[in-house]
């Protein structure tokens, strides 16, 4: 019994009806996920956001789901598509409970699967368009590895998606060393999610933070960060210079 | 030969001034100040009507007759037998005073309003372009430059490598720019947009001391820069992060390339501005001392060098304070050349010699001599 692939029409590219059914564009989409290697596990955080373009128009969207006994999962980008890789992933878990042999699958064989999802709807033209985050722990040995929507997978100790290539990777690139604590990697965490919360636009003050660790996976309560704005500079910018700006 | 019509632009401030010069309609030769003439196409144009005679060897800019001024326009030179005069529309005193060429046809040419921008050459370019003339790439600089405000006043960095396109084109350039004793600005950009304005800045802000017997601010440089780049709408490739400390206080701007300006306690620019910003949002505060301050800027910059592309070398950083300011160059170098061999290179040995003979051509050879033609003077 092999694991069934969703294989779409295969006539979407002649047929022009189909290609209404083709993702061309994005549509509530969620913004970066940032996660680390830790002691213990893997730590992810992520903000509870869905924008509708420009707005920010859903507020409650948890983008990290438990896979499995083993693995954590977080998507940024395309919400629906997110869903559907859920509803796949579940089938895939399911077929492989009822086996019923002891053996589960592991966040390396999850990865894998999503590569090969991901990999074989972007050679369609039809892509999932998600970058999807892929955390685990399985036998004393965490995994961290991540799937573009363009089928490129990696695994790293530290991995961000979206906004947080730019703002949340050089902040991990100098601060995280193997084993830190649990109290150390939120820290890290947080100070990385709160450089987004300032800077990236789609980013709201709302977070979860998911845990890893051999006993399973537990994602956090939706908690805020405290943000300063009492710069003197932010206060009176034209001191001195009335009128400019 | 007569010119028939000066059009000046910005040419005029330069060395060139284009002029639609001879007998037949479609020649233009451009001259430059020291009097070369070069034909440079021909194209089609109407020959404008000439309205008014400057005499030879007054210096013209923007039409405008200056006098006592050092750069003379010597039209008067080698290459013209006759003497040669500029005739300029006169848009200065009124449009419409013209005075017809009788050889000529008569036309009438738009003249530039007065001011505003000029987009004399636009023609000419796409013509040239149809020709098949490429545009020479410019140099961007592909940076990373931030400011910081400390307690004592103002630190700026930048990284140091150049880019064009994929190449590396400068791999220890300088981004931190002199406006002022008491004002730096660092550019990114187009290499070529932020040294122009900056030294253009930098000059009239050395004019205006004179005039003014004080020490220059921070926001007059930050006005002279924001009017020229809004002027020209974004062309002028230069996003700057000026900073500086003046009688008013320590001050930290950035301007955009289209003429917007912020004032901000810390600032980044250029591609690699999101990885040093990163830094900055998770570690600045304020009141910081020099040494913390310096140390924060140079973190800053080396996560731009080592993050980004298009950032890269050493690092730079200038600080500012009331009276004093140091330009450290080159401050940390975290790309030093590594595996160079300090003995230098030594090569094997070389061809064996097993014998020399020296036998003097002379003894072989009959040597003749001419007598007679002596060397040509």
């Amino acid at each position: 019994m092999t694991f069934t692939i969703p294989i779409d029409n295969g006539d979407a590219v002649k047929n022009a009806e189909a290609d209404s059914q083709r993702t061309l564009y994005p549509y509530v989409t969620g913004t970066s996920i940032v996660a680390i290697k830790y002691k213990d596990g893997v730590l992810m955080a992520s903000d509870m956001g869905g924008s509708y373009g420009s707005t920010l128009r859903y507020k409650n969207i948890e983008r990290m789901k438990a896979i499995g006994k083993h693995s954590l999962l977080g998507a940024s980008g395309e919400i629906s598509d997110f869903q559907e890789i859920l509803r796949y992933l579940d089938e895939l878990i399911l077929n492989d409970n009822m086996w019923d042999d002891g053996n589960s699958l592991g966040p390396k064989e999850v990865h894998n699967y999503l590569t090969r999802v991901m990999y074989n709807r972007r050679n369609k033209f039809n892509p999932l368009w998600n970058t999807l985050v892929l955390g685990g722990v399985k036998n004393g040995e965490s995994y961290l590895g991540m799937v573009s929507m363009i089928g490129v997978s990696f695994e790293d100790n530290h991995v961000a998606t979206g906004f947080g290539n730019h703002l949340a990777r050089p902040i991990l690139r100098d601060e995280w060393h193997a084993d830190l604590s649990f109290e150390e990697g939120v820290k890290l965490l947080e100070k990385c999610m709160r450089v987004l919360l300032y800077r990236d636009r789609s980013a709201i003050n709302k977070f979860q933070i998911a845990k890893i660790t051999e006993e399973g996976v537990t994602v956090s309560e939706p908690y805020s960060l405290k943000t300063f704005w009492e710069f003197k500079a932010f206060n009176n910018p034209t001191a001195g210079a009335e009128g400019s700006w | 030969m007569r010119c028939y019509r000066h059009c000046w632009n910005n040419e005029a401030r330069g060395n060139w001034i284009t002029c639609w010069v001879g007998e037949k309609q479609n020649e233009i030769w451009r001259m430059r100040r020291d009097g070369e003439v070069f034909w440079v196409l021909a194209d089609e144009f109407p020959v404008g009507d000439f309205v008014d005679e400057f005499p030879v060897g007054d210096f013209v800019d923007y039409g405008r007759r200056k006098k006592n001024c050092s750069f003379l326009l010597l039209l008067r030179f080698y290459f013209f037998p006759s003497s040669l005069t500029l005739q300029l529309p006169s848009s200065r005193k009124s449009s419409n005073q013209r005075v017809v060429n009788r050889k000529m046809t008569q036309s009438s040419v738009d003249l530039p309003p007065k001011g505003g921008f000029s987009f004399d050459l636009c023609k000419r370019n796409d013509m040239l372009k149809q020709k098949g003339l490429k545009a020479p790439g410019f140099l961007k600089t592909g940076t990373t430059i931030v400011g910081l405000i400390f307690q004592d006043g103002v630190i700026l960095g930048a990284d140091t490598r150049a880019t064009e396109g994929p190449i590396v084109a400068d791999k220890n350039c300088e981004k931190i720019h002199y406006m002022a004793p008491n004002i730096y600005c660092c550019g990114a950009g187009t290499a070529a947009d932020t040294e122009a304005v900056t030294d253009m800045v930098s000059s009239q802000l050395r004019l205006h001391r004179f005039q003014t017997g004080r020490d220059s601010r921070v926001i007059t440089a930050l006005t002279l820069l924001k009017k020229h780049l809004f002027s020209y709408q974004g062309h002028v490739s230069a996003a700057l992060v000026l900073g500086g400390v003046d009688i008013t206080g320590p001050h930290l701007h950035t301007i955009y390339p289209h003429g917007s300006t912020d004032t901000l306690p810390f600032a980044t620019m250029g591609s690699g501005s999101l990885a040093a910003m990163a830094v900055f949002e998770a570690k600045y505060k304020e009141g910081l001392t020099r040494d913390e301050g310096i140390k924060l800027v140079a973190e800053a910059i080396c996560s731009g060098i080592f993050n980004d592309l298009g950032s890269g070398s050493n690092v730079d950083i200038c600080v500012i304070t009331k009276g004093h300011k140091e330009y450290l160059r080159n401050y940390m170098e975290p790309n030093p050349r590594t595996y160079v061999s300090s003995k230098g290179y030594s090569f094997t040995k070389k061809t064996e010699v097993l014998l020399t003979k020296i036998t003097p051509l002379s003894e072989r050879v009959e040597v003749v001599e001419v007598a007679g033609e002596a060397m040509e003077e």
